[in-house]
Order: C-alpha cells, then sequence, then structure tokens
C-alpha cells in the first residue's frame, strides 16, 4: 500500500490506500465542521469564500481563509517534496513520513484541544490551519504514489468520475473494460470510507469530544504499521526461498 | 541552479508569510469589531409568508423564535472579556458568554443550559447583521440588524 509507486500499484493496493486515508479524512472534516464550523479537507468552498470576503472588503477574514488555502498547499508541497527526494533511498520511509507528519498534526489538535482549548477565534483558526495542512499532506501522498488516480480528501472529482463511469457502464463494452472496473471498485471503496468515517466521527465526538483526533490517528498509525509488518513478512518469505535455493544449488 | 530554486522558494514563502503576518497585525480581528452594546432595529425574514413583504409581524416572529432565548433581548452587549450581556423588554438582563468560531463567522452564544449559533454577515463601525439557524453555509432563516449603541 505504501512501498510501491506509480505503475506497479495494483487495484488492491489503491483500494487499500484509497479506503484507510478517506476514512480518516472523513473523521477529520466531519469532526472540524462540528467544532469549528469549517472545512478542513478541502479547499474548493474555501476559494468561494476567499472571493466572498474580498468582495464584502473584509480583509482579515480574506487573510485568514488564503492562510487556510496556503497550508492545505504547503501540506501538499512537503509530502511530495519528501517523496520524491528519498524515493529511491527507501519507498516505504519517504511515504511514510508524510503519515507521521500528519499524526503529529492531528495529535497536538486532540491534545491542544481536550486540555487547552478556550474557544478564541484566533485558537481555532490556527487549529483549522493545522488540519488543513495535515489534510493537505495526506491527500498529497495519496495522489503523489497513485500516478494522481487518488485523492482522498475531497470528493468533488470523484463524484465527478463516479458520474462519468456510470454513463460509460450504460454500454456492454465499458461494462466489461477491467480497468473500469477497477475503478469502479476504487472509488467506490474511497466514498464509502469517506462517509463511514464522517458518520463514526460524528457518533465519537458526543462521547469523548477532542479525543476522536486520537482515533484519527490510530487509523494512519496502522496504515504504517500494516505497511511495516506486510514488508517483513515479505523480507522474510524472500530470505527462506533464497535459502532454499542455495541448499538445493549446493545438493 | 538547484542552490537559486532554493533561495528562490524560500524567498517566495518568505515574502508570503510576512505579508499574512504584516495585514494581520494591521487589520481588527472580528472579535474587536464586535465589542460594544448593539441595539436591535429590525428582522427580515427570508422566506416571508406574504410575497409583498419581508418584515414579519409579532405573531410571526414569536413563531419563528419560541426556541430562541436570544430574541427577548433588544440590547447585546458584548465584553472583551468573552462575557455579553443581554438586556431584555421589561429591564429583564442576561448573562452569557459569547465566542467567535470558524474564520470569525459564527457567533456562539453559551446560556446557562444552552447553547445557540448565528452567523455573523456583515459587521461594520454601526451596523451588525446577523443570520440565525445558520447550517453551515447555507443563509439562516432571519436577518437580524442592530446598531451600535453608543
Amino acid at each position: 500500500m505504501l512501498r510501491k509507486f506509480n505503475n506497479s500499484r495494483t487495484v488492491k493496493d489503491n483500494i487499500q490506500l484509497g479506503a484507510l486515508t478517506a476514512f480518516s479524512a472523513g473523521m477529520v472534516n466531519v469532526t472540524s465542521v462540528i467544532i469549528f464550523f469549517a472545512f478542513t479537507s478541502n479547499v474548493t468552498g474555501h476559494y468561494a469564500i476567499l472571493a466572498e470576503e474580498i468582495a464584502k472588503g473584509n480583509w482579515y477574514e480574506a487573510l485568514i481563509v488564503f492562510t487556510w488555502i496556503f497550508m492545505f498547499f504547503i501540506g501538499n508541497f512537503t509530502s511530495n517534496l519528501i517523496i520524491i527526494n528519498f524515493n529511491k533511498a527507501n519507498p516505504y520511509a519517504a511515504h511514510a513520513t508524510p503519515l507521521i507528519l500528519e499524526i503529529v498534526c492531528l495529535f497536538t489538535v486532540g491534545t491542544y484541544g481536550y486540555f487547552h482549548y478556550q474557544e478564541t477565534l484566533q485558537e481555532t483558526e490556527i487549529m483549522i490551519g493545522i488540519m488543513l495542512f495535515a489534510m493537505g499532506i495526506q491527500n498529497g501522498l495519496t495522489a503523489s504514489i497513485s500516478s494522481f488516480s487518488i485523492k482522498t480528501t475531497h470528493l468533488t472529482g470523484l463524484t465527478t468520475d463516479l458520474g462519468i463511469l456510470a454513463a460509460m457502464f450504460t454500454k456492454a463494452k465499458y461494462r466489461k473494460n477491467k480497468a473500469f472496473i477497477a475503478k469502479k471498485k476504487i472509488l467506490l471503496s474511497i466514498v464509502t470510507s469517506y462517509l463511514t468515517g464522517g458518520i463514526l466521527a460524528g457518533f465519537v465526538y458526543l462521547k469523548i469530544g477532542f479525543l476522536v483526533f486520537y482515533a484519527v490517528c490510530m487509523v494512519i498509525v496502522f496504515i504504517i504499521f500494516y505497511e511495516y509488518y506486510k514488508l517483513k513478512v515479505t523480507k522474510a518469505i524472500r530470505g527462506k526461498r533464497t535459502k532454499l535455493q542455495h541448499a538445493l544449488t549446493s545438493k | 541552479m538547484k542552490n537559486k530554486v532554493i533561495l528562490l522558494y524560500f524567498f517566495a514563502l518568505l515574502i508570503i508569510i510576512c505579508t499574512i503576518s504584516i495585514i494581520i497585525s494591521q487589520s481588527s480581528s472580528p472579535n474587536d469589531d464586535l465589542i460594544g452594546k448593539w441595539e436591535e432595529v429590525s428582522w427580515n425574514y427570508e422566506k416571508a409568508p406574504q410575497r409583498q413583504s419581508k418584515e414579519i409581524n409579532s405573531n410571526q416572529l414569536s413563531e419563528i423564535t419560541k426556541n430562541l432565548i436570544i430574541h427577548e433581548a433588544e440590547i447585546w452587549e458584548f465584553n472583551r472579556d468573552g462575557s455579553a450581556v443581554l438586556y431584555g423588554r421589561n429591564s429583564n438582563v442576561e448573562k452569557i458568554t459569547w465566542t467567535l468560531k470558524g474564520r470569525g463567522h459564527i457567533l456562539k452564544l453559551n446560556h446557562k443550559n444552552s447553547t445557540e449559533h448565528y452567523q455573523l454577515y456583515q459587521i461594520s463601525d454601526d451596523k451588525l447583521v446577523i443570520h440565525f439557524h445558520t447550517d453551515l453555509q447555507a443563509k439562516g432563516i432571519v436577518k437580524m440588524t442592530f446598531q451600535r449603541k453608543i
């Protein structure tokens, strides 16, 4: 899920990565809407609000919204910068590092929110900025390692693709096309996970408040360790095979 | 060449951060704009029952606001420490706390046992317009206009 890059990725890899990251993005977005009244996993709405605030002459608000968009941009920039610089040396580390950064951001928001949040506007603005940075990191990572075929923090493009696919599936020749079938599976898994994450976060937030961010961190930690485990298992199997081959050739 | 690119990126980032910091330090936050006394002057119902007018009568007003505590107040006073005082029609006074959410566009009022959210639509030196029953990016149903009381 995290080790493979671009064309070497299978449909299963993309579904696993897409579903798990979309699940965490759904949780983050719904929680931020409940607590802060702002979306943090997409910026389309923020662009519209930026234009509205500029038109109204509300420069403070416009600048705050611009900063949020910039934080999302920087998140994408950071994760891709890490990937393109360290991918050759160690693909797993290059792909896991942005996720660790994301965990740090969400853990900070969760901890600060639970223990220190006084509900001031400044705190709210900063925490939204951190969450947008975290979601930018995640979006940049998934898009980058899947050749831009997976974007898990916003569903505009995904809904567009689903609509196009649904129209194409009215023709028998497209319904049998393996690439389209795979695409459908990936898209549906992302949208289902995003929704499930969002609904779950809505319920969980009512019980544990800001600690819901720890649950999101757990999902991302699972992604990192699952891959690490698979990496170790694959290495062990390869090692055994090599030993067996050596033993057979020496006989 | 590589160093040139790094420098270019670094300076671009520096310029953006400096610009944001300078403008934010120079502009007034919605928090500061709200401080003071505000007197309610009008109510407008966006989906008015009668097509000719968007004004609402007292019966409609009480129907719309039956679950709202705030509508009893004619004067709202916001203090810098996060407290607020609502002065009612029959000399009723209620002390509450207030805070802004989002980008400063959601006004949250904390009563003793309940919380209300209003959308801060417009705020200037002498005019405050809020919408209530806001649902994220949807507009509120009722537009309340206030004038600053000196």
